[in-house]
């Protein structure tokens, strides 16, 4: 036997023949973009948005228990392990060391990459922050960088912020004059190489957050945010360009599902269950004002017998959040539930990054601080109509159940203008509309942003039923670390040890 | 190989030259066993002489010798037996079995057989008969107690669960934990195509949270279970460096070495027929208390239902309340006998199910009826062999069916030139294998209460028209009207009794070994061997409801599986054997080795449920097929592997009691970067047989102390040490798009294999005519550059790294004291007891992390983890808050307060000592055999019990419910001593409860020691007279029991050896496994 080829045969079979060793800035930009943390995927609000935040901003139905309000270890290890490992910081650590080794002539026309990356990692970092406080960042990602592992520090939540601002303000500067290429507007995954929907989503994300710190540091946002508002030329929003019956498509940043994806939230939303009608938003915010969006967002549901069939509730209510689970158990058919075609059954249901209704709020809710309250008015009155048209949008996506007639520009006016949300009274009680019809746009689909600015602003007044597990009878105003870094990076850990509590606050929370 | 040459020539050369001195006569005889069998195939030899012969079939023999010769009788597995001629001319002779017979023979590496007296090294070595004589359906699982050093864990579930095999402690922290198996020569398969995951693991380095929750999570088998028992001949184990260095890198757990039945030793047709039939039952269940049903404390109860004492208000049920059906707990109303609604709508009295957990499971079976058929002639020697398992597990729905077919055949071509050929084909079929139930058992959706009849959860798994089970608010027909809890075992069976998982693998082992003698003193040895397997699978589940009820996806999969494993080994030995001068002998052998491993797997599957139902086809798909390519979830994948080496063996030995051995291996591994893909081992041992040079008198019998020194390794797993990326065509708005992804496990590309050095001494001592005897082995290695996919923060990007970790170090005693303490004619017996006890050490890690967490549960409140200098496997728990006064701190509620600032040590995983008793009593024709063993100290990581224990299922939980308690403290902010009461229902709940508020310390911990009765055989040999009437010889019928009953056990409500998985802690953690059996049978054995 002759074995004079085997010493080069070794070096052939050492490398997996299923995986590739080069590296490529659009590969790993379409990795980073088709992210299920931000589509409204099964895990996601299964495991995480259904668990957490959207309990402790009540976007959702729960049953009462003795530790509804008790964080899941486990799987908020899962959600940071999406972030880091590879997730978006691992992945945008390997482009920068993709595009650090570029020749230098290549560099100015591969930054668009760098850029978009950017705006997502930012994006989601702030996320992040807004759930845990100080996270590792800049020290973070050091396998992806350079092959060894360099246990990360806990990065201040208030200087991350502010590198968060002004990258996402350097960012949307960029995409105002950058050129598209044919590579990125096919890896683009997001945007599809629209070069002003990158502007707009770095700048309206940079306002949202602006809007997030105005509570304890109105010095620093209050100026920002009005030279945004005030130069819409320089700083362009994804506003849907202030048009009532826009196209969401078109102009607000949805993360939509890949093309062969054939699943719906079925099983996300019946299993703890959660696709009941959570009691506030329907018994005390919709039904008084006779919302238009309450068909695209609930069913009535009804009782099955056999001796009559299904039999269809006659209206939409929601059980009381004062129910036992007992009484769940029995009473439930008698109450509505999400909306099948619009939510629960829509498979191309795709994940709102950022909305028109959404800015719109925000930018009502400046206007009537800093600015004019008839800003406000019509800003708050776009926002409100704009949700209206996008619920209806996700509606008429649907394969499934029933299409509803999107109500005339008549009706929704009326709506707007003369119901029990109609934007009148105290400062106070404008904010609290904006507060609430923000709160009600984003549902559990953004618990995030919802449970977030629940905290920031303590709008709406909800109340929360008192959970019997002891030092569980709350909710938490963030989130534990997981343990999964606390246990394998326990040395910077110490530093972040005393304010890892349940009730220490987010630096933005007054 | 060598050594049967030398000896043929040697028989050549001396017939040749003797010269008849003595009148000479026949003498004949039959040469018995301990059971008064007759044993053929004994070597009769004239001492002194060359002259011998070798018994026939009937163990009679017939040798011309002169009056006063003496006569040795020997055989391997047997003590050699001296009798002088006398002037008789019938020389009958009875001689006893022993597995640790001095003179025999031992296969050890690379297949070269050496005589036991010449090892420098511990082997041990384990008969046929004992690996055969209780029935069980896999060699391994029948080797417990009968080694010292070696410990078996067989996973429960019957004989289509894995069966692990640790030798010596802890040689690897990740990876290669099985030792390697070689089949007549050819390293075979065991379950290497899992990879570095291995199998049955769940959780474990780089995922010490992961609890196996919703995975796949039926219990697989490994590659040594396809060993047919009936067929092995012989067993070596080789334990330490020096003896399985020849192996290099696949050697650091230790070596088992395989031999097969060969032909018969005499000429002529034999044919040989066993049969063995055992029933099995659940056993060594938990002990429930049959007094309380579902509910919780008053509060909870109260707090749910508006009652108390946990009843629900229903006016549709007699006496207007019903159970709270959807409780956990199982602190509710005390069972009356009422009448009351059930969650299925009948009317049921409110009663206790005292055996509602052992109605799960099933009566088990085993049947296995083995034939052979041997035949010897000038030039061909074969025997041939087959077999059928039947098996029926006490898991509900799951069954095994094996046919093994064997061929082992020496052609004598010429005098020089002879081939031995074997093949070995093995066909499985597994139904529904068992699987762990830590859907059921370790999780609060599994719990049923102890009121739930099982026959009503086995009817309820599916409505009447055939559909999975509706729970309440499900708006399908046939729900539930009431929210119920133990969907886990509704699920459970709805898998086992309605979808079905069909395993199909066909095996072949084959070699073929050249054994050319060249010239006198120049040996070839050529051997090409495979082991070749083709795997499929089909996992049909069936569609759960009717198709009216989908959403955007339906129910219902079909999945097909298929793989192909394949090792191609080779290897060449040319050996030189010469003298020196007259006592000292040598030989001298250089070789080459060569093994390729291929593992494909190949997986497709429908997605998103079925179109029509029912159909199981994946054409049937609702999604775009899964074919198993997502990179988070690999199942197509090809995994190749390249190793060969340059061996070189040097054998030295003086006056046949001084032996010496030198060997050295060069070896190159694909699996490692290419510029560490070379590197070497080596070893050397010496044994000296002091007994023959100091020509020690009795009650001396023999003495031989051994010394050996080995280096062997471990290289890395194919492809782990890779740095790179996954792509996936991803369908997304801009159409199908390359998705360029970084792995989550890291690579390496500096990564050095890890290298174990051992030093071993030992004796072998023999008293009183060879009727006691004792081998004591003492053996220190350390193991450096320790290979481990370290957990890491995912802050660094990924959650694991493959490093050089550090280094680990073991020491231990092995002691094995074997007696025959009466042997007379009608009644005998022999007994074996060994001891180990094996310490393993982290000595040092390379300064990446400061302690390695191997396993961690509840929110970090328990984990196994060690630091530099600390001992492997301990048990790290957050302690209970004191304050300055070492007072426990009790909250407002009235629970500990427990300290999250610090851990406690509070046990190791690893035992102290295990081992091994076996006797054999002989009383005429009739036998008993038993064999126990034990483990003691070392403690079991439970989670699992301390959630049914907090759910109150267990009789433990009965002591507090009247009285309550006061827990002994101070309370944590006023300092006042503690006057807080608080429930029975409340302290369980709580201190008992899942995360890292419970008090884990007593909840998940306990100690774990045991004497367990493994075996027990009663035997009795048909005489021959009445046999041969009936055409047979060798008739014996036995009764046999398996896994009888504990002598002592430390442990409640769990079987020692529930926990699965082969990583090196995998045993000290229970994760929710199935139930433990014990077995009862017969089996028969005939000779035709």
């Amino acid at each position: 036997m002759t074995f004079s080829g085997c010493k080069k045969s070794l070096e052939e079979k050492f490398y997996n023949p299923e995986v590739s060793t080069t590296a490529s800035l659009p590969g790993f930009l379409t990795d980073l973009i088709n992210n299920d943390r931000v589509r409204p995927s099964y895990w996601n609000l299964r495991t995480f948005l259904l668990m957490h935040s959207a309990v402790y901003s009540q976007t959702t139905f729960f049953t009462p228990d003795n530790a509804m309000y008790e964080q899941q270890d486990g799987y908020t290890n899962d959600y940071w392990r999406d972030y880091y490992s590879p997730g978006v910081l691992g992945i945008y650590r390997a482009m920068e060391k993709t595009y650090a080794a570029l020749p230098e002539a290549e560099k100015a026309s591969k930054q668009i990459y760098m850029e978009a990356a950017k705006i997502v990692l930012y994006d989601q970092t702030a996320q992040m922050i807004d759930n845990f406080g100080d996270i590792p960042f800049s020290e973070a990602g050091s396998l992806p960088s350079s092959n060894i592992i360099t246990l990360p520090k806990f990065d201040d939540q208030v200087q991350l912020y502010n590198l968060v601002l002004d990258g996402l303000k350097s960012s949307g500067t960029f995409f105002a004059t950058a050129k598209a290429n044919a590579d990125f507007t096919k890896a683009d995954i997001l945007n599809s190489g629209s070069l002003t929907k990158w502007q707009r989503y770095a700048n309206s994300i940079r306002f949202r957050l602006l809007m997030r710190i105005s509570n304890v540091n109105e010095a620093v946002a209050r100026p920002a945010v009005l030279e945004m508002l005030n130069n819409s030329t320089t700083y362009p929003l994804v506003d849907g360009e202030n048009v009532l019956d826009y196209n969401p498509l078109l102009t607000d940043i949805l993360l939509r599902p890949l093309t062969n994806f054939a699943d719906d939230l079925t099983k996300a939303l019946n299993e703890l269950p959660s696709f009941y009608a959570p009691d506030y938003m329907l018994n005390t915010v919709m039904n008084p004002s006779n919302d238009p969006r309450i068909p695209v967002y609930f069913d009535k549901y009804g009782t099955t017998t056999a001796s009559t069939g299904f039999v269809q509730n006659p209206t939409y209510r929601a059980m009381p959040i004062t129910f036992t689970a007992s009484q769940v158990e029995t009473e439930n058919t008698k109450y509505a539930v999400i909306d099948s075609a619009t939510i629960w059954m829509n498979q191309y249901l795709p994940g709102p990054v950022i909305t028109a209704s959404e800015v719109n709020f925000l930018k009502a809710e400046a206007q009537e601080r800093w600015g004019s309250t008839e800003l406000a008015k019509a800003h708050y009155e776009t926002a409100v109509s704009q949700s209206v048209t996008f619920y209806y949008y996700l509606n008429n996506l649907s394969l499934k159940g029933n299409k509803e007639v999107k109500p005339t520009p008549a009706a929704i006016n009326t709506f707007v203008t003369t119901s029990t949300i109609a934007y009148t009274g105290t400062t106070g009680n404008k904010l609290n509309q904006i507060g609430t019809q923000k709160w009600l746009h984003f549902g559990f689909l953004q618990a995030q942003q919802a449970w977030a600015e629940y905290r920031r602003t303590k709008i709406p007044a909800l109340t929360f039923p008192t959970g019997g597990k002891a030092g569980f009878a709350t909710p938490p105003t963030r989130l534990l670390y997981p343990s999964i870094e606390k246990t394998n990076n326990s040395v910077n850990y110490q530093a972040v040890q005393a304010k890892d509590t349940r009730t220490n606050k987010i630096f933005w929370m007054p | 190989m060598k050594q049967f040459y030398q000896r043929c020539f040697a028989v050549l050369l001396l017939s040749l030259l003797t010269v008849a001195a003595y009148a000479q006569k026949p003498v004949t005889g039959t040469v018995t066993d301990g059971t008064r069998n007759p044993v053929p195939g004994v070597n009769v030899k004239v001492k002194g002489t060359a002259t011998g012969t070798v018994t026939n079939g009937d163990g009679k023999y017939t040798i011309t010798v002169s009056e006063g010769a003496v006569l040795v009788f020997s055989m391997i597995g047997y003590t050699p037996k001296e009798l002088t001629v006398g002037a008789a001319s019938t020389l009958n002779v009875s001689i006893a079995e022993n597995a640790n017979a001095l003179n025999e023979v031992v296969v050890t590496s690379l297949g070269i057989k050496k005589e036991t007296k010449a090892l420098g090294y511990a082997v041990s070595t384990v008969t046929a008969k004992e690996i055969t004589q209780a029935g069980s359906t896999n060699f391994g699982s029948a080797l417990y107690g009968k080694a010292a050093g070696v410990k078996i864990t067989t996973a429960p579930g019957g004989s289509s669960s894995a069966v692990n095999v640790q030798i010596r402690g802890i040689n690897s922290l990740a990876y290669n934990r099985q030792p390697l198996y070689v089949v007549d020569g050819v390293m075979i398969r065991n379950d290497q195509q899992n990879g570095p995951g291995g199998a049955n693991n769940n959780g474990g380095l780089g995922n010490p949270n992961g609890s196996g929750f919703g995975a796949n999570d039926r219990i697989k088998g490994n590659g040594m279970l396809d060993i047919n028992p009936a067929d092995i001949e012989s067993l070596t184990i080789l334990k330490g460096a020096s003896a399985s260095a020849l192996y290099g890198s696949d050697a650091a757990s230790g070596v088992i070495v395989i031999t097969t039945k060969k032909g018969s030793k005499n000429r002529g047709l034999g044919i040989d027929f066993n049969y063995t039939a055992s029933i099995e039952n659940a056993a060594f269940l938990p002990e429930f208390q049959n007094e309380y049903g579902p509910g919780y404390d008053a509060a909870t109860n109260l707090g749910a239902n508006g009652n108390a004492e946990g009843w629900v208000t229903d006016a549709t049920s007699p006496g207007g309340l019903r159970p709270y059906f959807r409780a956990y707990g199982q602190y509710g109303p005390k069972f009356d006998g009422r009448d009351v609604k059930w969650w299925d709508g009948s009317i049921r009295p409110y009663v206790a199910q005292p055996n509602n957990y052992k109605d799960i499971f099933d009566t088990g079976f085993n049947s296995n009826a083995n034939v052979s058929i041997s035949n010897q002639t000038d030039k061909l020697n074969y025997r041939f062999s087959a077999t059928r398992m039947d098996y029926k597990g006490i898991t509900p729905g799951s069954k095994q069916q094996r046919n093994t077919f064997g061929l082992n055949s020496t052609i004598k071509m010429s005098d020089k030139l002879s081939a031995d050929i074997v093949v070995n084909y093995m066909n499985t079929k597994t139904h529904n294998r068992s699987g762990l139930m830590g859907n059921v058992l370790n999780s609060f959706d599994g719990f049923f209460s102890r009121a739930e009849d099982m026959d009503l959860l086995k009817s309820a798994y599916q409505n009447s028209a055939g559909y999975k089970y509706s729970l309440n608010g499900s708006n399908r027909p046939e729900a539930f009207i009431y929210n119920i809890r133990a969907t886990g075992i509704l699920d459970f069976f709805w898998n086992q009794y309605k979808n079905s998982y069909d395993e199909t693998e066909n095996r072949l082992l084959s070699s073929a070994t050249l054994n050319y003698n060249i010239i006198n003193k120049l040996k070839l040895r050529g051997r090409i061997g495979s082991d070749v397997t083709a795997t499929t699978t089909e996992d049909k589940r069936y569609s759960e409801y009717p198709l009216a009820y989908n959403g955007t996806s339906s129910t219902g999969s079909y999945a097909a599986i298929k793989g192909n494993y394949s090792i191609l080994y080779g290897d060449a030995l040319l050996t030189y054997t010469d003298k020196i001068a007259s006592d000292f002998d040598f030989s001298l052998t250089g070789g080459f080795q060569s093994r390729s491993e291929n593992y494909k797997d190949q997986f497709a599957a429908t997605t998103n449920g079925f179109i029509s139902e029912n159909w199981f086809t994946l054409s049937n798909s609702l999604g775009t097929i899964d074919n198993g390519i997502d990179p988070n979830n690999l199942k197509t994948k090809r995994q190749e592997l390249l190793k060969y080496a340059y061996v070189g063996i040097g054998n030295f030995s003086y006056k046949n009691y001084l032996f010496l051995e030198a060997t050295a291996r060069s070896e190159y591994s694909s699996t490692l970067p290419p510029q560490n893909n070379n590197y070497q081992y080596y070893s050397f041992n010496s044994g000296f047989v002091f007994s023959e040079a100091l020509k020690l008198a009795e009650p001396f019998s023999y003495g031989k102390l051994r010394a050996s020194y080995g280096v062997v390794g471990n290289d890395a797993p194919i492809y782990e040490s890779n740095i790179a990326y996954s792509q996936s065509p991803i369908q997304s708005v801009n159409g199908s798009v390359p998705s360029l992804t970084l792995p989550s496990k890291y690579g390496n590309l500096n990564l050095k294999p890890e290298r174990k050095y051992e030093t071993e001494i030992g004796t072998e001592l023999r008293f009183f005519k060879s009727r006691v005897g004792l081998d004591v082995s003492y053996y220190t290695n350390h193991i450096e550059d320790q290979i481990l996919s370290l957990t890491t923060s995912p802050s660094t990007g990924a959650t694991s790294q493959l490093v050089n970790v550090g280094e680990i170090a073991n020491k231990g005693l092995e002691i094995a004291l074997n007696g025959t303490p009466v042997s007379g004619k009608d009644f005998s017996w022999n007994t074996r007891l060994n001891y180990s006890f094996n310490r393993s050490k982290l000595v040092s890690l390379n300064g990446t992390v400061p302690e390695l967490i191997f396993y961690e549960a509840e929110a970090s409140a328990v984990r196994i983890s060690a630091k530099p200098g600390e001992s492997l496997g301990n048990i790290y728990v957050y302690p209970r808050a004191t304050n300055a006064a070492g007072q426990y701190l009790i909250n407002d509620d009235g629970f500990y307060v427990i300290d999250k600032s610090r851990y406690v040590n509070a046990g190791n995983i690893l035992p102290k000592a295990i081992g091994g008793l076996t006797n054999t009593f002989r009383y005429k024709n009739f036998t008993l055999d038993f064999t126990a063993d034990y483990r003691f100290g070392g403690q079991m990581v439970s989670p699992p019990l301390k959630y049914a224990t907090g759910a109150g299922m267990y009789t433990n939980s009965l002591d507090l419910r009247e009285s309550g308690i006061t827990l002994e403290g101070v309370n944590e902010t006023t300092g006042a001593v503690n006057t807080k009461h608080i429930s029975g229902a409340e302290y369980y709940m709580n201190e008992f409860d899942w995360g890292n508020n419970a008090w884990n310390e007593k909840a998940t911990i306990y100690d774990n020691s045991f004497i367990k009765l493994r075996e027990a055989i009663i035997g009795y040999t048909v005489s021959d007279n009445f046999s041969k009437k009936l055409g047979m010889t060798n008739l014996r019928v036995s009764l046999i029991g398996r896994n009888l009953f504990y002598f002592w056990k430390t442990i409640k409500n769990l079987d020692p050896e529930a926990p699965v998985g082969n990583q090196w802690y995998s045993q000290g953690v229970d994760a929710g496994s199935t139930a433990a059996t014990r077995s009862f049978g017969f089996s028969l054995n005939a000779k035709f």
